[in-house]
């Protein structure tokens, strides 16, 4: 510890060559993955199963989340629209919130803290049993085997998700506007002049790229994971950070992009 | 035993991993249709030779010929074509935890796609009727002792009836019953298929009993290679080293 204090230029140096390692051998593993989805053979099986875990599994926790995250948004909300007396603006903001930013972040993090941590967790135990080392003695490509699918699995399955966080929020939010003493036709009426189907669209197609951030990532801290008991560990934690900082990230560049 | 050709070669092989170099050019011949022993002290570079003739790791120099073609230079797409061949019996079996027994044995010919699902179904009943797992087709991996999942592990490798099998510390970590049982399978192995068997191990015991070619790594580079009576009878300070400490540690244990 002494030395790193010492020494910051070098812990700065180094911790940069490895950033600069990391991001090449994360470039070269997702590529050969996203590759190798259309090399033979083709087992569909694997695919769905690791769709069924991505998609199906997380339903709930997605529709959970948002259906809170729309009611409170609508709550915070519904008090400063009406110093101005634009009700009938609450309903729009939620829905055009909901599609263009709040389902498309929030069901990546919530599917990043469910299934990203999960995969890097599996692939590392996989890889410090040897069972990877298995796989490639057999020839059995171990990264058209374990990554592509659950690669493939993200990009299919968040925007299937976030559409119904998106459906689910605008839902929740019109619950609260009711209840906080909204007319219906005041919540509703106008959303469709204001939220476009581009804004929807645009939300799923980040989506699809944070599906493809959180099972990359996971894959990757999984596939390389060093060390026993406390390798997984750490690969599990570190696969969750390095996911939410690319959401985040990604989804500012995304946004300054495409709105 | 008739004289027996050549199945993989070894040439001068280095590997270093940081400041530490545990290949110092290793050379051995191993030979076709027989049980090779590679013994060493722990730490001594076995595994790591055991991983280069797999294509698990690749070597800093030197040269790795798995019959007439050499595989230490080659690209993954002429490697796998030769692992197809190959079977490796890891030390801790490295069995699929979410696949059952029988799945785990058919994974080979099922994703290559190699044997029709009912020619695998016999021969998977097969090899495990034969490695006495019959009848724990459907069990999970978590549910199997230490000994089962080697079986188990040693029926996967076996499946595609490879031309080389290789096995990394066989009877580490198992009892002298199920030890007895692993050296059969070793030799039976052998004179059932005639595949050339690669064991990497430390078993003293082992070696004298099945090895049919030893081969002693120390410090990095091959120091013996012969036939058990020869290890036996070297005069190499470390050959004897090896030898008496094997013997001491059996008396104590005996």
């Amino acid at each position: 510890m002494p030395s790193k204090l010492l020494n910051p230029v070098a812990v700065m140096g180094r911790a940069a060559m490895d950033s600069v390692f990391h991001l090449g051998r994360y470039s070269i593993l997702s590529v050969r993955a996203l590759l190798s989805i259309f090399l033979p053979p083709f087992r569909v099986r694997g695919y769905l199963k690791q769709m069924e875990s991505v998609g199906v599994d997380s339903l709930f926790v997605v529709i959970l989340t948002g259906a809170f995250t729309g009611g409170v948004f609508t709550l915070q909300i519904i008090y400063g629209f009406r110093l101005f007396s634009a009700e009938s603006m609450v309903g729009p903001t939620v829905a055009m919130a909901m599609t263009r930013e709040l389902g498309p972040v929030l069901t990546a993090l919530m599917v990043t803290g469910r299934v990203g941590s999960s995969m890097a967790a599996e692939l590392s135990a996989m890889k410090v049993t040897e069972q990877i080392d298995a796989l490639t003695v057999m020839a059995a490509e171990p990264v058209k085997y374990l990554v592509s699918p659950r690669i493939l699995a993200g990009i299919v399955m968040l925007p299937l998700l976030t559409a119904i966080s998106d459906a689910v929020g605008v839902c929740g939010g019109y619950a609260v506007a009711i209840v906080k003493g909204l007319d219906p036709g005041q919540f509703a009426g106008r959303i469709e002049d204001i939220v476009k189907l581009d804004d929807v669209l645009d939300g799923l197609v980040k989506s699809a790229f944070f599906g493809y951030i959180l099972t990359s990532v996971g894959c990757y801290a999984g596939f390389y994971c060093r060390g026993g008991a406390e390798g997984v560990g750490r690969a599990t934690t570190g696969a969750v950070v390095v996911s939410y900082v690319a959401i985040l990230v990604g989804d500012f560049i995304l946004t300054a992009i495409m709105f | 035993m008739t004289e027996a050709a050549p199945e993989i070669r070894v040439k001068a092989l280095r590997k270093t991993f940081g400041e530490h170099e545990v290949l110092k050019g290793v050379d051995v011949t191993l030979l076709a249709g027989r049980v090779n022993f590679v013994i060493g002290r722990s730490g001594g570079g076995k595994s790591v030779l055991l991983k280069h003739l797999t294509g698990l790791l690749s070597p800093d120099s030197g040269e790795i010929w798995f019959g007439d073609r050499e595989i230490s230079s080659g690209g993954s797409r002429g490697l796998n074509e030769l692992r197809r061949k190959m079977g490796l019996l890891f030390q801790e079996g490295a069995l699929f935890d979410s696949l059952s027994v029988a799945e785990n044995v058919s994974f080979p010919p099922w994703y290559h796609g190699t044997m029709r699902p009912s020619e695998t179904a016999r021969r998977v009943k097969d090899l495990l009727s034969e490695l006495g797992m019959e009848g724990r087709e459907d069990a999970r991996v978590s549910e199997l002792s230490g000994g089962e999942r080697k079986r188990v592990a040693l029926a996967r490798a076996l499946i595609m009836e490879p031309r080389v099998v290789f096995f990394d510390e066989p009877t580490t970590g198992l009892d002298p019953i199920l030890s007895t049982q692993v050296d059969s399978l070793i030799l039976n192995t052998r004179d059932r298929t005639g595949a050339t068997c690669v064991v990497v191990s430390h078993d003293i015991a082992a070696v004298l009993t099945v090895a049919d070619q030893v081969s002693l790594i120390h410090d990095g580079v091959m120091i013996l290679t012969g036939t058990p009576k020869d290890f036996r009878n070297s005069a190499i300070p470390a050959v004897r080293d090896f030898i008496t400490g094997g013997e001491e540690a059996a008396a104590l244990g005996g």
